[in-house]
């Protein structure tokens, strides 16, 4: 072995010097590192005294009875049964990846100096911390796709059912705001004098609310799109616009924001579903109206994907979060 | 030769692993509960997402529970009184939300309260014996001192109580009585105050500056911005332990104190970062590992 030495003494040498180097690299990058412990091959999660407390002792505390559909462990363990079946199920295209892009940087603008707050929200939701947000709104945007994809399968159907019971329109409006009901300023007077004198002079409803409507929707010509009877508008506003007929415009009705102006421009069931920009109202409403639905479309998804279960007592547990019976 | 190569690179890299924080997981965490296609999600998987969503306060309660088993014994008292939250806790509940609730942390209502509720009461307990044993140091360190004040919005009001006061003719307290319209947010009877209290900087260096007791300030104090005038008199400049024992308790810094002060005596210390991060963010004064 010596001799073997003497004969490489300058590849010795040469590891040698690239051991320390490496070593003293290893121990200046570990500084300020935190250090991990171990006994009895199990992981430490922290100490005191002279208790040490397991890893494995956490998760159990943490995870509650594994039976039980309402347990901590078991919506966490759905969540990324959920969060791997949704993501591999939908595809991000460019569209999807630009709405990702965007959510991401408003919610950092949104919460610039209170991080904390987000990272709070996002590990309640099982995220690490902000590094995660892209993950999240990616998950977010494949499952409402994956929703939607569904909901779009049997749409004719869904919306039926929907149509039958709320009585869906879309619907336009002029809001002219006031400050006091029981002190109307000229002004306000004035605005609702040349609405009426505008809407008698046979000018177009959308045209007026341009001119107008004191609210965000005015740019739009006062178009706020689909409602039905669970959309959450103010109850006076609600009542108003669901007994007009198509076409039809209601007289001034008060509500807590000052007087509206309400035109039904569509009740129809056929229009209301060829018109794609009333697709985020038309999903909602199959959703409220349907409530069990979205749970069976991510249990379908993952049929269709091949599941299998740890145990029997996982799958009821899951199967009982999602509010599935036995098949 | 290979042999000596071999015996290196593997020194590298087992160097080299240990570059990182440390972060947690199972001894059987590679377990798979549940598979999707050729995808397992694993213990560890379901653990790191626990361990984030209520990791750090499970590992506070943990030592709280060991904190107090060592330091602040088990009194009746402190059963009844356990004993009593719980109740105003499931009424407010409701019976089948409380039960549930048990469920969903795999608890009977008996564990419950011996687990969580009794050491949540008996570590209310933990700064007062904080307080009880180092009070010499908080003393020093909060600058404690036995005043009576009145306050008002009105400089005017404040000049005249500064004359009466200093002339004999009405304590601190009888002037609270005197001017109630006027006068706000203290009381005139003795009080306790520390460089916690909310007073302006100013005032309080007069009233450090003191250094005999009962002694009116000079002249009338004020806030910062002259919203506020006070007339002060110190009345003790060393405040004894039973005159401010229960002012010092309802001091947040000090039970953040008691609670770093024993987690130090106990050696605390955090071995995953994920962990150490969420006791960071919650209050950085409870990690105390170098």
């Amino acid at each position: 072995m010596i001799e073997k030495i003497k004969e490489n003494w300058f590849v010795v040498l040469v590891a040698c010097i690239l051991v320390a180097a490496v070593g003293y690299y290893t121990i200046d990058t570990n500084k300020g590192k935190l250090p991990g412990k171990k006994t009895d091959g199990k992981d430490v999660v922290m100490s005191i005294g002279d208790v040490d407390y397991y890893a494995d002792d956490l998760y159990t505390e943490l995870y509650g009875d594994a039976a039980s559909s309402t347990s901590v462990g078991t919506q966490v363990l759905f969540s990324q049964f959920e969060k791997y079946v949704v993501d591999n199920a939908v595809k991000a295209d460019s569209d999807m990846k630009v709405q990702i892009a965007s959510a991401v940087t408003g919610t950092k603008q949104q919460y610039s100096g209170y991080e904390s707050q987000l990272t709070a929200q996002l590990q309640a939701a099982g995220y690490s911390g902000i590094d995660d947000l892209e993950a999240y709104f990616t998950h977010y945007f494949k499952l409402k796709k994956n929703i939607e994809d569904a909901y779009e399968k049997d749409i004719e159907n869904l919306f039926s059912s929907v149509y039958e019971k709320a009585s869906p329109r879309t619907v336009s409006h002029i809001l002219v705001k006031i400050s006091n009901f029981d002190n109307i300023t000229e002004e306000e007077q004035k605005k609702l004098d040349n609405v009426d004198q505008a809407l008698k002079d046979g000018k177009e409803f959308s045209e007026i609310a341009k001119e107008y409507s004191d609210d965000g929707s005015a740019s739009d010509g006062g178009y706020l799109g689909y409602m039905d009877k669970n959309t959450s508008y103010v109850t006076e506003f609600k009542e108003a616009a669901l007994k007009t007929e198509k076409g039809q415009m209601t007289d001034w009705v008060k509500t807590q924001y000052g007087y509206h102006r309400i035109l039904v421009n569509e009740t129809d069931k056929d229009a209301l579903l060829a018109d794609k920009e009333n697709r985020d109202g038309i999903y909602q409403a199959i959703e409220s109206a349907h409530p069990e639905l979205n749970a069976q479309i991510i249990w379908d998804t993952a049929q269709n994907m091949g599941v299998t279960f740890a145990s029997e007592e996982i799958e009821n547990a899951i199967k009982g979060y999602l509010g599935i019976g036995e098949e | 030769m290979k042999k000596v190569i071999g015996l290196c690179s593997l020194a590298l890299l087992m160097l080299l692993s240990g570059c990182k924080d440390a972060r947690t997981g199972l001894s059987n965490g590679n377990e798979a509960l549940i598979t999707v296609g050729n995808h397992s999600i694993t213990k560890n998987d379901v653990y790191d997402g626990l361990k984030n969503k209520n990791g750090t306060t499970a590992v506070i309660s943990k030592v709280t529970n060991f904190l107090v088993d060592k330091e602040v014994p088990v009194t009746d008292a402190m059963r009844e009184e356990a004993k009593e939250t719980l109740k105003k806790f499931k009424e407010t509940l409701g019976a089948d939300a409380f039960s549930q609730y048990l469920s969903s942390m795999n608890m009977t209502e008996e564990n419950y309260l011996e687990e969580k509720v009794l050491p949540t009461v008996r570590a209310q307990y933990l700064t007062t014996a904080y307080i009880d044993s180092n009070y010499d140091e908080i003393k020093k360190d909060y600058e404690i001192r036995k005043v009576q004040i009145f306050q008002t919005s009105d400089s005017k009001v404040a000049v005249e109580v500064q004359e009466k006061v200093k002339n004999g003719e009405l304590t601190i307290e009888e002037a609270v009585e005197k001017y109630k319209g006027v006068t706000t947010t203290y009381t005139g009877k003795d009080q306790i105050v520390t460089n916690k209290s909310k007073l302006s900087k100013d005032t309080w260096s007069n009233i450090l500056a003191v250094t005999e007791n009962d002694t009116l300030l000079d002249v009338y104090q004020y806030s910062s911005d002259l919203t506020a005038f006070y007339v002060i008199k110190v009345i003790e400049t060393d405040v004894s332990l039973e005159d401010a024992k229960s002012s010092l308790e309802a001091i947040t810094s000090i039970g953040d104190d008691a609670f770093a002060f024993y987690l130090k005596k106990y050696n605390f210390r955090v071995y995953d970062i994920d962990l150490y991060n969420g006791i960071k963010s919650q209050n950085e004064s409870y990690l105390v590992q170098d």
